[in-house]
């Protein structure tokens, strides 16, 4: 199988604070990766890294091979990776239309000149955007909400706006932030089952923050474990779980 | 050198001024994050005071500053109570705007005839100036007294911030309003008081600004506003000594463009290098950059 | 699109042409004296330059408190086409807010390149220093090309500005802006105004969309300066300091930020309302127009904070679906 996203010696700084410290990784096509650590230990920093919210001090990140370090983070959400956010971006006062429809737009065609005049190209490019957005909507069942303002829907189906405007343009590989978080345990459950059905369905790779064992145990093949910045464990769930490291790391010694 | 020497003393003069001005702004920016526009008319208000406690009722300078910083406090407080407080969960926008309201009423109301009259007024010099010389540089009392009461206000409020409960309190709602109400601060009253204090010192700039530049009219306040509110971000707004660095250095640049290359283009070598300082330290010459939290 | 959208917007534009006609009508007719037509010329030409910062701020986020430099540039440019050109002719006038547009546009461009990294307090700071920037430049003008006056004014423009010009650009910009605003490039202003982090991790280039909606939204000052120029036949650069962006600011806040119908019905309800207390009061308090429209000013935002049309729209204004 082929290396979709890899790093090599990642490392970030902050001041005199190293947040990630030669950080190696590889996922494969179509993998279902779980990144877990304590707080603090620097998963969302690896995160900002790969979308590019943050440039790396040093280390490679190299998407399908080619280096995407230090690009800005919409050209690397236009190179096919999208994500979500711990504590949920959405564009608050934007219906749940527009929120899907906005992440569309980099693939549109009309330039101001046609949107001003609504020719053909403004046309077809907001019906693109519409019906893509709707389908997205429709399958995460939020068709009916369409029209309310971000803002104004509940906790889970923000997460689950969220989702799907990370996925309207069919990215390749899927960043997903503590998706968890907040949620009850039937939540959860429907969670689990999105993670899985949105994998098979857009033949996603997937890597996931998670610190709800539950969802890290049972939907991802494979587990990073980070503390302090580096990778101390990976390996199969069931292999994390008994790893005297990992254990140490959470429970201290 | 010695001209060079004297446009120093010049603009140090100018900035001690400005520096009691941007100290209110910094402090009302600091704890509610509003650009408070009406700062500089409550600077005019207190020359107004100044002038009147001097050419009315013959009061002594000394007390004519204190009379101008009792009054601008008040003023200032006042303002905070009826136009800002109600607008405090509003958009920051509409507090915005409510400030620039209360600026244009208190430039305009005070132009009426019954109340300061829309003419300038030469404020009255309370002593004879005599000026002595420094190594070739003339300093005049004035000047002395403008830097020593400056100092003096400054020293004050610096050790009433860092050493005070109170100064503590202000410390912590400008962090953070929620946690400091947790922690059993009066947040209204804490609020209240910084723009209390804030006033306080723009009264007294005002007073040292008629005695250094004897002409006021209700609109003086409008161009020292802005300098001094530009030289507050200049120094990283919401830093006390950011304040006091930033006014230094607008009143002497503003002096020397005027001496060195002319004195019509003072303003825009002064924008100009404010524009610059945000581009390179968007905080300010002290102020800490803050990195958005993803 | 529904049907009930697309007949608002057939009424609108019939009661545009309806008004239209009635006012010209009436001018023609001398019921209107040039005072007045100067006031709803005024009414226009800042509603065309309160929609542009509408853009700026309402829809991209982005806070200047300089939109008044744009209004002189595209001002004093204009006067100068039409003065170097000569006559009367429209086709001046039309070079002339073309030309005003442009140079307010590069400018924009130019300055906002390096100042719309700031966020914004900072970048309404910066805004508001290049704003007195121009001032200063305007008022040193005469040193560079004599025609424009320096600090003692611009003159000998010709009257080129009237109702006939004035409205249908007037229309011609909430048209504009409405298909700005409500389209692929509409949303990506609007994100980068709600959250540029998140807009950026959806593909939007930040950058790119705050500087689009800051050129348009200038330029739509740099024509509304060209009107003005021709209006008034007389520029000084006064009429383009600090306070006249805050002037146009207070209309933006006032209609609603993010409000096409709020931005026009400010416009012309401020720019009576200064006139209007002008007549209203009695010449022995005339003094008290300034401190009765700050009152006023104080207590609409203390009362209805979020302006008149806070996030809403006319039918005819709202999107389609």
């Amino acid at each position: 199988m082929s290396v979709v996203l890899e790093t090599r010696s990642l490392t970030k700084s902050f001041g005199g604070l190293v947040a990630v410290h030669d950080f190696t990784m590889s996922i494969a096509e179509h993998e279902l990766v779980g990144l877990i650590g304590p707080n603090g230990a620097g998963k969302t920093t690896v995160f900002n890294l790969i979308t590019g919210m943050y440039v790396p001090s040093a280390g490679e990140i190299l998407l399908n091979g080619r280096g995407i370090g230090g690009m800005k983070p919409h050209r690397i959400y236009q190179r096919g990776i999208a994500r979500t956010f711990q504590n949920i971006r959405l564009f608050k006062e934007l219906s749940v239309l527009d929120n899907v429809r906005v992440a569309h737009h980099h693939r549109g065609e009309a330039g101001l000149a046609s949107t001003i005049l609504r020719g053909p190209r403004f046309r077809r490019d907001e019906q693109q955007a519409t019906e893509r957005a709707m389908e997205l909507l429709a399958m995460l069942g939020l068709e009916g909400r369409r029209d309310e303002l971000a803002r104004n829907l509940p906790y889970g189906e923000q997460r689950r706006v969220e989702i799907a405007r990370a996925l309207v343009s069919e990215p390749k590989l899927l960043l997903l932030d503590e998706p968890a978080a907040g949620m009850n345990p039937f939540e959860v459950g429907n969670l689990m089952e999105l993670i899985r059905f949105v994998k098979q369905r857009f033949k996603l790779t997937v890597l996931l923050i998670e610190h709800q064992m539950k969802v890290v145990m049972g939907v991802c093949e494979r587990v990073i474990v980070m503390d302090f910045g580096e990778v101390i464990a990976q390996g199969a769930p069931e292999a994390i779980r008994q790893d005297p490291k990992v254990i140490e790391a959470y429970l201290g010694k | 050198m010695s001209y060079f020497l004297q446009q120093l003393i010049n603009g140090l003069q100018l900035g001690f001024v400005y520096a009691l001005i941007a100290l209110g702004y910094t402090m009302v920016y600091g704890i509610v994050r509003l650009i408070n526009f009406a700062h500089g008319d409550v600077f005019m208000i207190g020359a107004y005071v100044g002038f009147y406690a001097l050419a009315s009722w013959k009061l002594p300078w000394p007390l004519a500053i204190v009379a101008a910083m009792a009054a601008c406090g008040a003023l200032g407080m006042v303002i905070e109570r009826v136009a800002y407080r109600p607008l405090r969960s509003a958009p920051r926008i509409s507090a915005l705007i409510t400030a620039m309201g209360v600026s244009l009423f208190l430039e305009y109301f005070t132009s009426l005839r019954f109340v300061f009259g829309p003419d300038y007024r030469a404020f009255p010099r309370p002593f004879a100036v005599t000026s002595f010389d420094v190594g070739g540089v003339a300093v005049s009392n004035i000047q002395i007294i403008v830097f020593a009461v400056s100092t003096v206000l400054m020293v004050a409020l610096t050790l009433f911030v860092n050493k005070t409960k109170t100064g503590l309190a202000m410390r912590a709602v400008s962090y953070d309003h929620n946690t400091a109400r947790l922690m059993g601060v009066n947040v209204d009253w804490i609020i209240s008081v910084t723009f209390g204090v804030g006033s306080a010192l723009a009264g007294a700039g005002g007073v040292l600004y008629g005695i250094a530049y004897p002409q006021i009219n209700p609109f003086m306040g409008v161009m020292p506003g802005l300098k001094a509110f530009v030289a507050a971000v200049l120094g990283g707004i919401g830093v006390i000594p950011g304040a006091m660095l930033g006014s230094l250095i607008m009143g002497v640049v503003e002096t020397f463009t005027s001496a060195y290359i002319s004195s019509t283009l003072r303003d825009a070598v002064a924008f100009g290098i404010l524009i610059l300082v945000l581009l390179v330290r968007p905080a300010g010459i002290l102020g800490r950059p803050t990195r958005e939290k993803v | 699109m529904s049907a009930k959208q697309g007949r608002a917007g057939v009424i609108a534009l019939l009661t545009a042409l309806v008004a239209f006609t009635a006012v010209e009508a009436l001018i023609l007719a001398g019921a209107l004296n040039l005072y007045w037509q100067q006031i709803i010329c005024l009414a226009g030409i800042v509603t065309i330059s309160a929609l542009g910062l509408n853009l700026i701020y309402g829809y991209t986020g982005q806070f200047s408190l300089g939109h008044a430099a744009f209004y002189g540039i595209g001002a004093y440019t204009a006067a100068l086409v039409t003065r170097s050109i000569g006559g009367r002719s429209p086709v001046g006038l039309l070079l002339g807010l073309a030309a005003g547009a442009l140079l307010a546009g590069l400018t924009a461009l130019l300055i906002g390149l390096p100042i719309l990294r700031l966020k914004s307090d900072y970048l309404g700071i910066a805004t508001l220093g290049f704003g007195i920037i121009v001032k200063v430049l305007l008022d040193n003008s005469d040193a560079v090309i004599p025609a424009m006056g320096g600090s003692r004014g611009m003159s000998a423009i010709p009257k080129l500005t009237s109702f006939v010009w004035v409205f249908p650009l007037a229309l011609l910009a909430v048209v504009v802006l409405r298909n700005i605003v409500y389209s692929g490039i509409g949303r990506a202003l609007k994100s980068v105004r709600e959250d540029e982090l998140a807009a950026e991790a959806v593909g939007i280039d930040s950058t790119r969309y705050k500087t689009l909606g800051f050129v348009i939204g200038c330029m739509f000052a740099g024509v509304a300066g060209g009107l003005y120029a021709h209006l008034f036949t007389f520029l000084h650069p006064s009429n383009f300091d600090f306070l006249k962006s805050i002037d146009v600011l207070l209309v933006v806040v006032l209609g609603g930020l993010g409000s096409i119908s709020g931005t026009i019905v400010a416009a012309v309800a401020w720019t009576f309302l200064l006139e209007g207390l002008r007549i209203v009061l009695p010449p022995a308090v005339q003094d008290w127009r300034w401190v009765i429209y700050p009152l006023l000013l104080i207590i609409f935002m203390l009362v209805r904070p979020g302006g008149i049309f806070a996030g809403t729209e006319f039918r005819f204004l709202r999107p389609r679906k």
